[in-house]
């Protein structure tokens, strides 16, 4: 598998976990976002991330963008480093 | 466009994505299939219904839409009333989205949200493993009326329903793979597991794999040790829930 983690934050919210995790693939990025509930259910999107727009347009629908603000704030220089992503 | 012309390059798409590396490389090939073949969005969702470790998810959504919709249906926890996902618990057979009745209003919020996001027409498929712990459903959307949608995407019911069943093996894959390096399992750990759900005894286990009962009880403590376990009938056990075992 050609995957590797570049990137990768936890942050606790009343009780809930999110985990944001931006992984490099051959063919670009994909972004993981775990949420973890308080009875231990784990709900995982995984979001191909072929133009920063999918990315901006994901992390404004967030129903903790606030919150998750600087952990998309530093997926987003991630790809901006990265200079793939348009 | 109809089966016969479309067959040549999807069939190709298939091979691709059978043999994708990752979930970009999976999502892409996913992307150009349900296109070719006339829709717009989709989303693949793989669900364990009667899992309760905490290690793995409960729910894996494959973005291929407006990653809003994705957003919005988690926010809403929509997984715990999605008429489609009850009908796939206990059911295999395509539908469209008019097939489904919303009983409930937060049901008819979620249709309608779903129509605003890419979904004004749709084709569901279910899919399930043998022993029906793992779940996949393919949501496939179009911005065609319900009338033309439906109808186009019905017509391509074989190739869903292909492509429902490959990505369902894809992710099973996958995730035993991830097991499997986390633990550092090996193929001789399977195969002692293996014979250990058949019956078989150390010293039959010796006997087949041609080494001494004392090694077989080293390979027993080296597979404890590596999942933390203190009965090797717990590793059975820990290889049966995670689908490791053939």
């Amino acid at each position: 598998m050609t995957k590797n983690l570049v990137f990768e934050r936890r942050l606790s919210i009343g009780g809930e976990s999110v985990v944001l995790s931006l992984f490099k693939t051959t063919h670009g990025f994909s972004l993981q976002r775990c949420l973890v509930e308080r009875d231990q259910s784990m709900f995982v999107q995984v979001l191909p991330i072929t133009a920063m727009d999918d990315l901006h347009r994901f992390a404004t629908a967030d129903p903790y963008s606030e919150e998750l603000a600087p952990l998309y704030y530093e997926v987003r220089r991630q790809l901006l480093e990265d200079g793939t992503v348009e | 466009m109809t089966g016969r012309q479309t067959h040549p390059e999807v069939s190709g798409l298939f091979e691709k994505l059978m043999a994708a590396e990752d979930d970009s490389e999976l999502a892409s090939c996913v992307k150009s299939i349900i296109t070719t073949l006339g829709a717009e969005s989709y989303v693949f969702v793989t669900l364990h219904p009667g899992d309760t470790s905490a290690s793995r998810a409960t729910h894996r959504f494959l973005i291929g839409c407006r990653p809003e919709w994705c957003q919005m249906y988690n926010a809403n926890k929509w997984y715990m009333t999605d008429p489609f996902l009850d009908y796939a618990r206990s059911n295999t057979a395509p539908v469209t989205g008019s097939q489904i009745v919303a009983t409930t209003q937060g049901q008819r919020e979620m249709l309608a949200a779903a129509s605003e996001n890419g979904f004004r027409s749709g084709f569901v498929v279910p899919v399930h493993t043998s022993d029906t712990e793992r779940i996949g459903v393919l949501y496939i959307g179009s911005e065609d009326s319900q009338a033309v949608g439906e109808r186009k995407l019905t017509a391509q019911r074989l190739y869903f329903r292909s492509l429902a069943m490959e990505l369902l093996d894809w992710f099973a894959r996958e995730a035993k793979r991830e097991v499997l390096v986390a633990h550092d399992i090996t193929d001789k750990d399977l195969q002692v597991v293996s014979y250990l759900k058949n019956g078989f005894t150390a010293e039959d286990i010796a006997r087949e794999m041609h080494v001494s009962v004392q090694t077989i009880y080293g390979n027993y403590k080296k597979l404890k040790d590596k999942l933390g376990v203190t009965h090797i009938s717990e590793a059975v056990k820990f290889a049966e829930v995670h689908d490791l075992l053939v």
